[in-house]
């Protein structure tokens, strides 16, 4: 099978010792793209970066508040939302897509908005695969914070918001670690990038989608590149994370 | 008569089918210190964060200088303080800690009051404000948490477990600084299970054992009046037995009392031991509850309280008007004002 992808596609020299240097010149085009700044692949790139930061801060701005809401206080029905929540986060990226897709296609409720296909309609899409995860982990945090403090608070005189601030800000390290966690989870999906962007070039193609389009058509250098910066990215926000949390 | 600063009236709060407290009035004044005394576990704290604004009664009512206020009373709560038995602070410099309860208030920061606020807590400005909560010892937390509670300037001051986990060195530092904010009139409650300390401190002291508040009362009160009888000891007699007690300072007109877990029951008369006090006695009632056995003790006009264990009582094979020797170190007297 692999061979068969091979055959004719891709400019390798046949002579050569097969696999391994068929390989070697793909990692060699790539790192060709990367550093003469090959346009198409950091079009990918920002595209991408832009959707995922999007949806992330606008998952942090809805998940933050939520929660906390669901870690802090005791309601009727608290241990069944927080069991909803959980399973969120093994939401298929595809059945994401899937949904979203019907809200925004032009029979949808959402279709007069002309979202779809665009990069508004991705930062949709992984708003609703970002969230769960951070109302997760902030509700866990929060949880696990000790009660004194919010006595403490409440003896102080302050009030829900204040609460709620302060709590983020003491929860710090767990609250960034929500947020890698989440970036990671939008930054690497192929899914939803794919369905509700539909891999348009210089618009809503990302990392992802342009990887998958382009080794499906056995031209693996862009695919190498877009990996190698792909895993940089994430290796990189993970050493950053590690630095603040120690620091925080 | 002046609006009481804190008014409660018919307090109940239950948790679950264990324990639950009960008081039917208190109230509290301006310029007055009010000490809260009772073993652990007895309802103190639940009742001082009743007060305090932090946990809701079921029932009842609560009045802060004549207003009804309760947990979400945010302009009434602003207004009152209260350092807990561990106080939890924010992680963050000391710095930090301690302006959040102005920018809470919107109030502007004026480093000279943090300042003077820290010296007399005994915490030097330049050290502490740029240390963090972990790098201090229990008792500078407390005096950390004190100015915390005090650089908004509250009316009413709610202190727990004042005296828990703290040095000598801060607690000397903190009654002085009582001393100086009673002058200014705020109202103070404090909870503590050291009724001596307490009874040097507060002008009123109310008792709470099993979520009831009472005016001071206690088991073993052996009264006033005891003379002195050798270094650091002190003797009063009660028909023909002489009870002898220890003190650090001449208890002049101050009482005492002795704590029934203090009291050692033994049939037989003790040989060669520390205590200053054994006295021949009649058991004169013996109950037997869950956790411990009270043993009522008589001669003459003497009365005793002894806890004792139902292991005790079995192996003793204690029963009405048996006779005993009961034992109790000079020690173990705790004094009153």
């Amino acid at each position: 099978m692999f061979n068969r992808v091979v055959s004719g596609k891709v400019k390798v020299k046949k002579e050569g010792k097969g696999n391994l240097d068929y390989l070697l010149n793909g990692i060699k085009s790539a790192f060709i793209l990367i550093v003469t700044l090959d346009p198409e692949t950091y079009s990918a790139i920002f595209i991408s970066l832009r959707a995922s930061t999007l949806s992330l801060l606008a998952s942090l701005a809805i998940g933050l508040p939520l929660g906390f809401i669901l870690g802090f206080y005791n309601f009727k029905g608290k241990k069944i939302a927080q069991n909803f929540v959980n399973s969120l986060l093994s939401l298929p990226t595809v059945v994401v897509g899937l949904f979203v897709y019907m809200l925004l296609s032009s029979r949808g409720p959402l279709g007069d908005f002309d979202l779809l296909f665009t990069i508004k309609g991705i930062v949709i899409g992984q708003f609703f695969l970002a969230v769960p995860i951070i109302i997760a982990l902030t509700a866990s945090a929060v949880e696990s914070m000790d009660m004194r403090l919010a006595e403490e608070l409440s003896s102080m005189g302050a009030g829900r918001l204040q609460m709620l601030l302060t709590y983020m800000y003491e929860a710090k390290p767990a609250v960034f670690a929500a947020a890698v966690t989440a970036f990671g989870r939008v930054f690497a999906e192929v899914g939803v990038s794919m369905m509700l962007g539909g891999n348009i070039k210089w618009a809503t193609r990302t990392m992802t989608t342009a990887i998958a389009l382009e080794t499906g058509k056995g031209e693996f250098a862009m695919g190498i590149a877009l990996g190698i910066v792909l895993m940089s990215i994430a290796i990189l926000i993970n050493f950053f994370s590690m630095y603040l949390t120690e620091r925080m | 008569m002046d609006t009481p600063a804190i008014l409660a009236t018919n307090i109940e709060k239950r948790f679950n089918s264990d324990f639950s407290l009960f008081v039917s009035h208190f109230a509290a004044s301006y310029g007055k210190v009010y000490g809260f005394y009772g073993p652990n576990g007895s309802g103190k704290t639940t009742f001082m964060k009743i007060l305090g604004l932090i946990i809701s009664p079921d029932f009842g009512k609560i009045t802060i200088n004549g207003q009804n206020a309760s947990v979400n009373s945010l302009e009434v709560k602003r207004k009152m303080s209260f350092v807990f038995q561990e106080p939890k602070l924010l992680k963050r410099k000391i710095k930090d800690n301690l302006t959040y309860p102005l920018k809470l208030r919107n109030a502007s920061v004026h480093q000279e009051k943090i300042n003077s606020i820290l010296n007399k807590l005994s915490l030097s400005p330049h050290i502490f404000l740029y240390k963090k909560p972990n790098e201090l010892s229990g008792g500078e937390k407390k005096r950390v948490s004190l100015a915390q509670k005090l650089i908004f300037d509250p009316d009413i001051l709610l202190l727990d477990e004042l005296t828990a986990n703290v040095d000598s060195k801060s607690l000397s530092v903190i009654i002085e600084l009582l001393t100086a904010l009673k002058e200014q009139n705020k109202c103070i409650l404090i909870s503590s299970h050291d009724y001596e300390w307490l009874s040097i401190t507060a002008d009123k002291i109310y008792y709470i054992n099993d979520g009831q508040l009472s005016e001071q009362k206690f088991e073993n009160d052996l009264g006033r009046g005891f003379e002195y009888f050798a270094p650091g000891l002190y003797r009063k007699r009660y028909g023909e037995t002489e009870l002898n007690v220890a003190s650090a300072v001449n208890p002049a007109d101050s009482g005492c009392h002795i704590n029934p877990e203090d009291i050692i029951i033994s049939l037989n008369e003790p040989q060669n031991i520390s205590a200053q006090n054994i006295i021949k006695m009649k058991v004169n009632d013996i109950e037997i509850h869950d956790n411990k056995v009270t043993v009522d003790l008589v001669k003459g006009d003497l009365r005793l309280v002894s806890y004792i264990s139902k292991k005790a009582l079995f192996e003793l094979d204690l029963s009405k008007q048996k006779e005993v020797y009961v034992i109790f170190k000079a020690t173990s007297a705790k004094w009153y004002k």
